[in-house]
């Protein structure tokens, strides 16, 4: 159980944290320096002290340290008080020093592990020579990232036994309302399609509260009997 | 009734006094002096078969006792025990009763009676009704009052040569008296030889004998005339008679009257019985026939005009009789026969009579009376000389007991159409009939047996108890215009009639009032005034004796027609919002003694009714709002209010902590929600219009719904439903990627649908949101197990969920399988786990 408070100065501030290109709008001070009131974390996991963050607008993703299944995480707790968004990633990631954070496309914050970004292992750093997708739902875009990144989908095959994919499909009846988009990259990594994908959350969904701008979170668990040696899930955050 | 104060004086107000009274309203009247009041009448008999009822009638709200003094003949006084009379009490004793409960002497048989009472004048009645019911004989009288002289006038008729006359001469005073009378006999005045009353005497004149003293041959009394004077101040002598003819079962009251006391040449009387009378009471073959005597008291020749107002069928006829032309002293009776004849056949309601004569004021008097030989049934309408400047009313005592008939009746004796106010008064309640109008010269009648018994609701809605024996009726100018009045008990099995017709100053004052007092209410409707003018009176407390509806008789107007319109039947027009008020008024007047006069006094009633003018305002929306925990997902809703008219302001708000609002300003609300409702409906949202200072506000309820559980709908399985292939732009239900380099065969699809249900017990769907559907998966495990299930995610509140397994080995034919816990959140709220195990044959999944 974790327990997570937070008060923000300029909540009415928080949407237009996000780029919004559409309406030429450009924030110039960067999202890491807007004050926090107060925020207090107790036993919180890296993303239930992130999710706060998020609830208040601000796009973040997050590269979760590998755990094996089951594995505890590390919790963290504090208060702070009239501090910047900075003042507490800095926080964070002295509180659990295996991750830094940066800030990615256009306000977007990625926390992710220190040598993350660095190991050829991980799937995120996979290149992605053509991304492309037309009309594409925003939302499974992220959790789909394994098959429409033709790169990411065809190690995964060679790496995988084969044994099965098994599927679960779960829709909902309004699903023609969620947003969608088309999007066209080449030669990117993984991170940095998911950060793309993220962005243009912010930028088709300005202004929708029931869509907002969305975030992502990459697990890994450890498994060593999996060829892959453990099982990657994408999710939105 | 009496009067002991006597002076009244009617006054109608200049139109500053109309002023002052608009703006200040009613004076307070002060309640009358109390004062000690004689009443005297003039002779009882319990003699022989006669007996005699004493009507004693306390128009008071507080008790009475009243103290009665018998005289005999002779003077001899017997006091009788003193009387108590509750508030608005009538009782009639006996007189011989009352005689032998004290064990009387005979000489006590016959006198006269003195009436003593402390209180408000006028506001006590007393009638004594002399009869023989053996023989269908009866008389009454009443105290008389008001005496500006020592002259006393009155005349008989007979209709044949066996009726006779008495005249009984009472002394009033402790002081002898002595007294003339003189008999106009065909023109004649012949005095009498010199009477000489002992104190308190009372002597009985024989018709006969008196004629056969004077000299006057005649086949029985013919008609005549009596003038009698004393010594003695105005009141000291008062007298009354009657003419009789036992064997025919007549007797006619024989009035006398001070002729000092008439204010005008003109007589009037109400009541009369004219031919064929509609009242049903009568027999069928009853024909009244008037009997109308006049008297030229004065020594000029006169003329008298003699108009018979009468109504039948409801409408209102006049017929003037032959003019009377008499000479100086002459006694004349009036020609009826014409009218009577053009009346055959007609039933007839009511009928007055109106005698104008060309003499000075009280030089002509009359009596008159109608006949009917079939009941038999003699009826007496008495002739009085209305003064219209006298706010006068009447309180009559009446019984329903035995087989008395009680009917009042009501003569308009002005020239324009009046009203007038009655009022039943009995032991433990009151009875408002609707307001008495009258045209000019009608006579109405109102029957209280008929009333009680036709159960007939008054203005309240109350009805006269249907065992009602005694009470009073009360009754009150309600113009300026003052009728005549008086009550006729018609004893139908003894055949006689008594007449009352006390007259009564009743304080009455008057407050127009509004129903509803204000009027609240949207633009663009309607609502009516109904206007009800309430009389005071200290006769009767504890709140308005009678409300009459007045409102289409108020003048109208509003202060700003641009707020509010009324029309002349007060229909109030709700024009635009904002606040203004209407003026109301009608005409009345206000009778009060002033402390040494009975006055009444014109003046407007005036009501300003505040009217606010509310703008309108309707809200649409859901009655439900999500609760979301995570960042994607309906948590909010909007309210739109349409306030009418257009340009207002609005403002909204809540009680609850549950949700938070943003545009509170703006016709269209967004709530969002905080945290879960505890109970269905617990969440107030409020919104006020405010257009021109005037505000609506609509209230109403929602309910924050938590997405807490899923029901399943449906489940089904196609066995070839997907299709697994190398590789595909979208993972869809029908069509994946599979697990390996190549491949191109197909899977079992299973469907299961879910309803997302709300917390509460039993739990709700939630339906209608564009809500978050998540799932996720545990590592997977099995035999087959290399990568975490496919997943998706979705919006709405019915979720789809397939599921299909694409793999090489089941395709060859061979066996494995995939498990892992599934775990579905809706707007960030986990409501389902599932334990999924994939295999070649199928899926299996079971919930918790």
């Amino acid at each position: 159980m974790s327990k997570v408070y937070i008060k923000i100065y300029r909540v009415a501030f928080l949407i237009a944290l996000t780029c919004s290109l559409s309406i030429g709008y450009t924030v110039e001070a960067g999202v890491i320096d807007f004050k926090i009131k107060s925020i207090a974390f107790e036993k919180a996991t890296m993303r239930e002290a992130l999710a706060v963050l998020r609830d208040y607008g601000i796009q973040v993703c997050l590269e979760r340290v590998p755990l094996h299944n089951g594995e505890e995480e590390t919790r963290i707790s504090g208060q702070l008080s009239n501090v910047r968004v900075k003042d507490i990633l800095e926080y964070l990631i002295h509180a659990d020093p295996r991750y830094t954070y940066e800030i990615a496309e256009c306000n977007i914050i990625n926390i992710y592990p220190k040598n993350s970004k660095n190991n050829p292992e991980d799937l995120l750093n996979i290149k992605i020579s053509e991304f492309e997708i037309r009309q594409y739902d925003l939302y499974n875009a992220i959790t789909h990232i394994a098959q429409i990144a033709p790169e990411l989908r065809a190690y995964l095959q060679k790496m995988l036994k084969p044994g099965g994919v098994p599927g679960s499909n779960i829709r909902g009846e309004m699903d023609s309302l969620r947003p969608k988009f088309s999007l066209k990259l080449t030669n990117l990594t993984v991170r940095d399609i998911l950060n793309k994908i993220a962005e243009q959350s912010s930028l088709i969904n300005s202004g929708n509260r029931d869509f907002p701008p969305i975030g992502w979170i990459y697990e890994f668990v450890i498994d060593e009997s999996s060829p892959l040696g453990g099982y990657p899930t994408w999710r939105i955050f | 009734m009496s009067s002991a104060s006597g002076f009244i004086l009617r006054i109608l107000a200049t139109p500053t006094l109309m002023i002052f009274f608009a703006l200040y309203g009613f004076a307070q009247t002060s309640t009358p002096p109390s004062v000690l009041n004689v009443l005297s009448l003039p002779y009882y008999s319990v003699r022989g078969t006669w007996d005699s009822t004493l009507t004693l009638n306390n128009g008071l709200t507080d008790p009475l006792t009243v103290s009665a003094k018998l005289f005999a003949l002779d003077g001899s006084p017997l006091s009788l025990p003193d009387f108590s009379l509750a508030p608005n009490q009538n009782i009639a004793p006996r007189l011989s009763t009352l005689l032998n409960q004290v064990g009387a002497d005979p000489k006590f048989w016959e006198g006269s009676i003195e009436l003593r009472y402390t209180g408000i004048a006028m506001r006590f009645g007393a009638q004594l009704t002399v009869f023989d019911s053996s023989r269908s004989l009866s008389y009454d009288m009443e105290p008389p009052m008001e005496f500006k002289s020592t002259i006393l006038e009155g005349l008989w008729w007979s209709a044949d040569s066996y009726t006779s006359a008495q005249v009984m001469l009472c002394n009033t005073t402790d002081q002898a008296l002595n007294v003339q009378l003189k008999v106009e006999w065909q023109s004649i005045v012949i005095p009498a030889p010199p009477i000489h009353l002992v104190p308190r005497q009372t002597m009985v004149i024989d018709s006969n004998t008196l004629l056969s003293t004077l000299g006057i041959r005649t086949e029985g009394i013919g008609k005549g005339g009596l003038s009698i004077s004393h010594n003695g101040s105005p009141g000291a002598l008062i007298a009354h008679g009657v003419v009789l003819n036992p064997g025919g079962h007549f007797a006619s009251n024989l009035n006398f009257i001070d002729p000092a006391t008439q204010p005008s040449a003109v007589l009037e009387a109400t009541g009369l019985l004219l031919a064929h009378s509609s009242s049903p009471f009568f027999p069928l073959g009853s024909f009244f026939t008037p009997v109308l005597a006049l008297k030229n008291a004065s020594s000029i020749s006169q003329t008298a005009t003699v108009v018979v107002q009468y109504k039948t069928n409801g409408m209102v006829q006049v017929q003037t009789l032959p003019l009377i032309r008499l000479a100086p002293h002459e006694i004349q009776l009036a020609d009826f026969a014409a009218l009577l004849y053009s009346l055959r056949g007609t039933s007839v309601d009511t009928a007055g009579v109106k005698v104008t004569y060309s003499g000075i004021a009280g030089s002509l008097m009359g009596t008159l009376t109608s006949i009917d030989y079939y009941s038999p049934l003699v009826v007496d309408a008495p002739l009085v000389s209305p003064d219209p400047n006298m706010p006068m009313g009447g309180n009559y005592a009446f019984r329903l007991d035995r087989s008395l008939q009680p009917v009042i009746y009501w003569k308009n004796v002005s020239a324009r159409p009046t009203a007038l106010m009655a009022i039943i008064l009995y032991e433990g309640g009151r009875y408002t009939p609707p307001l008495v109008t009258l045209d000019i010269g009608e006579t109405v009648s109102m029957d209280i047996r008929q009333l009680r018994d036709n159960r007939t609701p008054d203005l309240q809605g109350r009805l006269l108890p249907s065992n009602l024996q005694s009470g009073q009726v009360l009754w009150i100018p309600h113009e300026k215009e003052i009728p005549i009045g008086r009550l006729v008990a018609f004893d139908m099995i003894a055949g006689t009639t008594s007449n009352f017709s006390c007259v009564n100053c009743t304080d009455d004052r008057s407050l127009l009032r509004c129903v509803p007092v204000s009027i609240v209410g949207n633009f663009g409707t309607s609502q009516q005034l109904t206007m009800y003018e309430d009389h005071y009176t200290s006769s009767i407390p504890n709140g308005p004796y009678a409300s009459y509806l007045v409102t289409n008789q108020c003048a109208y107007s509003s202060q700003n027609a641009s707020v509010a319109t009324v029309s002349t039947t007060g229909l109030v027009n709700l024009v635009s919002p904002g606040s203004t008020s209407l003026t109301v008024q009608i005409d009345g007047f206000e009778t009060r003694d002033d402390g040494f006069q009975w006055i009444t006094v014109a003046l407007l009633l005036i009501v300003n009714p505040p009217v606010d003018v509310d703008p309108t305002i309707s809200v649409s929306g859901p009655s439900t709002v999500p609760l979301r925990s995570g960042v994607i997902g309906q948590n909010n809703i909007n309210l739109t209010a349409v306030g009418s008219p257009p340009g207002g302001a609005y403002s909204w708000s809540t009680t609850s902590n549950k949700v938070s609002l943003t545009n509170t300003d703006q016709p269209q609300v967004t709530v969002t929600s905080v945290s879960a409702s505890t109970a269905q409906n617990d969440v107030i949202i409020l919104v006020t219009y405010t257009v021109n200072g005037r505000s609506v506000t609509w209230q109403g309820y929602l309910t924050v719904v938590k997405p807490t559980s899923l029901t399943l709908a449906s489940d089904s399985t196609n066995a070839n439903g997907h299709t697994c292939v190398t590789s595909t732009q979208t993972p869809t239900c029908e069509t994946s990627t599979c697990g390996g380099p190549t491949c191109n065969y197909t899977s079992y699809l299973r469907i299961l649908t879910y309803n997302v249900m709300d917390q509460f017990n039993p739990a709700q769907a939630i339906s209608g949101f564009t809500i978050d559907i998540q799932e996720s998966y545990t590592t997977p495990s099995g035999s087959c197990a290399s990568t975490p299930p496919i997943t998706g995610s979705g919006t709405g509140s019915i979720i789809t969920d397939c599921f299909y397994f694409c793999s090489s080995t089941c395709a060859s034919g061979g066996s494995c399988s995939v498990s892992s816990q599934q775990t579905i959140t809706v707007n960030g709220f986990q409501v389902r786990t599932n334990s999924v195990n994939w295999a070649c044959s199928g899926v299996t999944v079971t919930g918790q």
